[in-house]
């Protein structure tokens, strides 16, 4: 993702130029690290901060990737992601 | 910077006299560029070539590690902007801050909550890697006494001694002078004192300024103290900031061989929310620090920023890999289902992943395929009929097993007749081409 924002703003490949969509809460919240109950991962710790902070650090590497746009799902995680993009501008 | 061949050559005895184990100093002289020889292989290389020859084969960023010991974390030697155009070589640090006023119990709680922060992940062994020790008390004894009991209840970590005191700093870098502390970190007010504990303790030191300009003086001037190991803080306190310098320090060792700046770069991302943190500390973390220093390590956090550690800093050239054998998922029966795939470790999780779906206890088998998927392994001539015949009869699983039968990928089905043929009494049923059918597959044969 980071090489297509590159290439769309170095190279002036119009192709590469349209803006990006990370759709992560769909993906975040169905892998074993954000579902798996913290009987049977007691290393990963609290099951209800661990996708939470699993979404939002997904969502901060999108950001720094290059996306324009993120769909997400958990109220925490985004106000957290709201607060990164505030010292980002 | 890095010299070509040709400037190379010019400073070679030009003899031809092939000690070196090349027909010609030119020759020589390209395999230096490429970095593929030592000069050390020519045996009569003038003082002068080396000194010049030596400054410029000298990595970009400095190379230090922080800490003592086997888990002590190697930092700089990197040579690119972005992952993509090679690959970052060392894994950067996470380091806990704590404040020397706590108590001792709440010191100490922290300190064993990084002894025990390990954990396992696709093979690798994750941990909270140092220990950052604040001097909040204004009381250099009681200083001293936190960093001995961090030391003492955390004795693999590396320690950072967060202390612009130099007369605490200096009591506390000699208590655990044998553990080699940061020391955080010279200004431009105090960087002869720290440079001289540094020196003295053979310690390497962070030095901080305000932004790259102002920081490039600054690790000069220690460096004219006689201080080599030199960790970057370029003061930011922002996420944007944090990038700019980052960036433009990296930009500076990298691009323009600016040597001033060509140090690991340690930022702290204290902030009040624990997952307001983490976010700030990934962005740290995929830009260019060497050590990023947190304010608290759930445990529920530190998987998630060890997962995007060892995401940025994987090889993106080599094919991640997990051991060749037979895996049990569940707790197989004897006549359990026993499946084969390859060792590329994407298909693994995905495969396992699914196996595990499924709820029905089985075996899979991991082939060695140089880490390449099942497809690309088939065309590749490494995941063919003979060889998981062999890799089959070889794991001697024909004895342990009551069902001698084994589940093919589906996208290889052509290769069950030849493995028929090549696996005398086995019988060879061809599996579902994508992993995502494996829980159906399963399921069925149970019922």
């Amino acid at each position: 993702m980071e090489r297509i924002r590159l290439a769309g703003l170095a190279q002036n490949d119009p192709t590469m130029q349209p803006p990006i969509l990370a759709d992560v809460g769909i993906y975040v919240w169905k892998i074993k690290e954000t579902v798996a109950p913290e009987a049977d991962a007691p290393e990963w710790g609290s099951l209800q901060e661990r996708g939470i902070v699993w979404e939002t650090i997904t969502a901060t590497s999108m950001i720094l990737a290059g996306t324009n746009l993120l769909i997400m799902r958990h109220p925490r995680a985004i106000e957290s992601v709201n607060k990164t993009i505030g010292e980002l501008i | 910077m890095a010299l070509t061949g040709v400037q190379i050559f010019k400073l070679l005895p030009k003899t031809n006299c092939k000690k070196c184990g090349f027909p010609t100093c030119l020759a020589f002289a390209m395999k230096l560029a490429q970095g593929s020889v030592e000069l050390s292989a020519c045996p009569d290389v003038s003082e002068e070539a080396k000194n010049t020859l030596g400054e410029a084969s000298a990595p970009p960023i400095r190379a230090f590690a922080l800490g003592t010991g086997d888990k002590a974390v190697k930092m700089g030697a990197e040579t690119v902007m972005f992952r993509h155009d090679k690959k970052f070589v060392n894994p950067c640090a996470l380091a806990v801050n704590i404040k020397d006023n706590l108590s001792e119990d709440e010191i100490a709680a922290t300190a064993a909550e990084v002894a025990g922060s390990e954990i396992d992940r696709v093979g690798q062994k994750l941990r909270i890697d140092a220990v950052s020790i604040e001097y909040a008390s204004g009381d250099s004894a009681k200083y001293e006494a936190a960093v001995k009991l961090v030391a003492d209840k955390a004795p693999e970590a590396a320690l950072i001694l967060n202390c612009s005191d130099a007369a605490a700093a200096e009591a506390a870098a000699k208590a655990v002078a044998a553990r080699r502390p940061l020391i955080y970190c010279a200004t431009d007010d105090n960087a002869e004192a720290m440079a001289n504990i540094a020196k003295t303790n053979n310690c390497p030191l962070a030095a901080c300024a305000d932004g790259p300009e102002a920081l490039s003086a600054l690790t000069e001037k220690i460096k004219g103290f006689g201080v080599e190991d030199i960790v970057l803080d370029s003061g930011a306190k922002t996420a944007k900031e944090m990038i700019i310098n980052n960036t433009q320090i990296r930009r500076s060792a990298i691009k323009k061989g600016f040597k001033p700046l060509g140090y690991p770069i340690i930022n702290f991302v204290l902030r009040d929310d624990p997952v307001y943190e983490a976010s700030i500390a990934a962005i740290a973390i995929a830009k260019y620090a060497s050590i990023v220093v947190l304010s608290s390590i759930e445990k529920w956090k530190n998987l998630a920023l060890f997962t995007v550690r060892q995401n940025i800093y994987t090889d993106p050239q080599v094919p991640m890999q997990v051991a060749q054998k037979i895996y049990e998922i569940g707790e197989p029966a004897a006549d359990a289902p026993f499946m084969i795939t390859t060792n590329f470790s994407l298909t693994y999780f995905i495969v396992s992943g699914e196996i595990e779906n499924s709820k029905v206890p089985s075996r899979l088998a991991v082939m060695d395929s140089e880490g390449l998927s099942v497809l690309t392994a088939w065309a590749a001539g490494k995941f063919t009929a003979a060889k998981i015949a062999q890799f089959v009869q070889e794991s001697g699983i024909g004895d342990q097993i009551s069902n001698k039968e084994l589940i093919l990928p589906g996208q290889v089905a052509i290769l069950s007749g030849a493995l028929e043929d090549k696996l005398d009494g086995w019988k060879i049923t061809v599996g579902p081409r994508e992993a995502n059918a494996i829980p159906t597959f399963l399921k069925a044969r149970v019922a």
